[in-house]
């Protein structure tokens, strides 16, 4: 089984964002399965997105779960994460950085994003920022 | 296909109070339900007739450290040595066991069961409890991605308020309705109306001496950001369901047998399920709930019925987003109108399509794994003209929509009097 989780982190860590393909359909399943969303093919295979996209939706957190209190957010201080399109259909959720959480009105549906790598523990956490 | 076997009726309900109980677990309150599901049985029924039981239960693991709920509570009650399950589907777990309760009536497996839900949720911190709650959604790419419940929920609202114009005061609208709906029923967590809440926060703040608030009318008072803070942007508290303690019952029989227990059975005359992808970010729609249509139409087909033809429906609102999209997926109103019905008062008490009569998630309170079986204890009062202050005169036909997660399980029943 090749389209797993481990194998999208290890990617990751290479600053990689990889995806399933159908080889049948088109569709580009992201995050990676190991059959086709679509049209239930398991003939995939690796793609690399560029880290461009459109934000699809988004919130802003104010009251976190216990991983980010640890991180030190909270009412002080909030975080946003959101849904990304890469490609047509090729989606995932992931936090977003660079914003002015203070103004939720400038987060707006439908603007470019573009990826952020960040370090943490020794991993690789995929982020959006705006366009620049 | 899509027909039961034979036909199911619901012959007794209750619940336990629904709020905060440090002194109770699952056990009391569920015993506390099952007992007044018992009674309210019209000509009686002994322990010894009721042949299984259904339990639906989302995290009682990290809740209380306690799984094997079902037989744990059978043995409470007597049900044992009969069959005893807990059944699993995030916030749908009472909707699911209630419909594996009906298969197992409809198919002739057997002629009596109970189908219970419970969730002892208040042990834990907040910050605990909204780790446990995120496990519903995807924990590898939701979860990790600093996904919360209500920022899950929050991504429906602002998709939904940019492709519709939904607007924020339509969701505060819904939180209002069923604060007045909750004030009206005596196991609601919170019976109190919105106004009653201002009042109450005026009268400590002078008690203590402080400025008292001059909040002009609901309102103001909810886009007040230190009365109602922001949770997850555009969510805020009173967008929001409780943390909740609770337990509810119904007991259900074959239609063959059920008039030796009541001569007002309520009858199941239709049930769906539906499901979707865990994560948001795999579905086709974020605006609409798939699972829930797919529901709806099974039950509605099953029925023989239309979304015109319900008087009286309880719906899943986790978050006041949540109402309105419910309504939309139930064919109640068009995709993008529910907010509008809520502003136009459609959905009130006296409207034309009474949603939450009895406070919903949100004043009622939200057990998680009681919640799908809670949403029939109020139907079958409304049903039976039961429902004291907050009964809507004469409706017959009352609809239940128990949603598990964002939108990845979705049970739909529709009962008739």
């Amino acid at each position: 089984m090749e389209f797993t989780v481990s194998k999208f982190r290890e990617f990751l860590n290479k600053r990689k964002i990889m995806a399933a393909k159908c080889k049948k359909c088109g569709v580009i399943n992201l995050p990676p399965r190991p059959i086709c969303k679509n049209c239930r093919s398991s003939d995939l295979e690796w793609i690399e997105l560029k880290g461009k996209g459109k934000l699809v939706t988004f919130s802003i957190v104010h009251v976190p779960p216990t991983p980010l209190i640890a991180e030190g957010h909270g009412r002080e201080k909030p975080y946003a994460f959101g849904v990304v399109e890469l490609e047509k259909g090729a989606r995932i959720t992931a936090r977003l950085v660079g914003f002015d959480l203070k103004k939720p009105e400038k987060i707006q549906i439908g603007m470019d994003v573009e990826a952020e790598f960040l370090e943490k523990n020794g991993k690789t956490i995929l982020t959006f920022k705006p366009a620049s | 296909m899509g027909k039961l076997a034979r036909g199911v009726a619901v012959i007794g309900a209750g619940m336990s109070k629904f709020g905060a109980f440090p002194d109770k677990t699952t056990r009391e309150l569920f015993v506390e339900a099952f007992v007044e599901a018992v009674k309210s049985v019209d000509k009686g029924i002994e322990t010894r007739e009721i042949e299984a039981l259904f339990l639906g239960n989302f995290s009682n693991d990290i809740f209380e450290g306690q799984v094997h709920t079902g037989p744990l509570m059978a043995d409470l009650v007597g049900i044992t040595p009969g069959p005893a399950m807990r059944v699993e589907n995030a916030c749908a777990s009472g909707g699911a066991a209630l419909r594996l309760g009906i298969l197992a009536v409809a198919s002739g497996a057997h002629d009596v069961v109970c189908v219970a839900g419970v969730e002892k949720m208040t042990n834990l911190e907040t910050s605990r409890v909204t780790d446990v709650l995120a496990s519903a959604a995807d924990s590898v790419y939701e979860f990790s991605a600093g996904a919360t419940f209500p920022g899950l929920y929050a991504e429906i609202a602002n998709a939904h308020m940019r492709k519709y114009g939904t607007t924020i005061e339509q969701l505060r609208m819904v939180g209002i309705k069923n604060h007045e709906n909750g004030a009206l029923n005596p196991k609601a967590q919170f019976q109190s109306t919105i106004r009653d809440i201002m009042k109450a926060r005026a009268e400590r703040a002078k008690a203590k001496g402080l400025p008292a608030p001059s909040w002009k009318d609901e309102m103001d008072f909810l886009s007040d950001p230190d009365a109602n803070p922001v949770i997850a942007w555009p969510l805020r508290l009173f967008d929001c369901s409780p943390i909740t303690d609770g337990a509810a019952v119904v007991i259900l029989a074959a239609e063959e047998v059920a008039r030796k227990f009541t001569d007002t059975p309520i009858h199941v005359v239709g049930t769906g399920q539906g499901s979707d992808s865990l994560a948001l970010h795999d579905r086709e729609e974020i605006t609409s709930l798939r699972a829930a249509r797919v529901a709806a139409e099974k039950a509605y087909k099953m029925a023989g019925l239309r979304p015109k033809d319900i008087e009286i429906a309880e719906v899943h609102d986790c978050f006041t987003i949540a109402e309105i999209v419910a309504t939309e997926d139930l064919g109640f109103f068009k995709p993008g109108e529910g907010g509008k019905a809520v502003e136009e008062g459609l959905t009130r008490r006296n409207g034309e399509k009474p949603i939450n009569t009895s406070g919903g998630l949100k004043a009622k309170g939200h057990p998680v794994g009681a919640t799908g079986v809670a949403q029939v204890v109020e139907i079958w009062h409304q049903l039976r003209g039961e429902a004291g202050a907050r009964q809507v005169p004469g409706v017959e036909v009352g609809l239940t929509h128990n949603v598990g997660g964002s939108g990845a399980s979705c049970t739909v029943h529709i009962f008739r009097r």
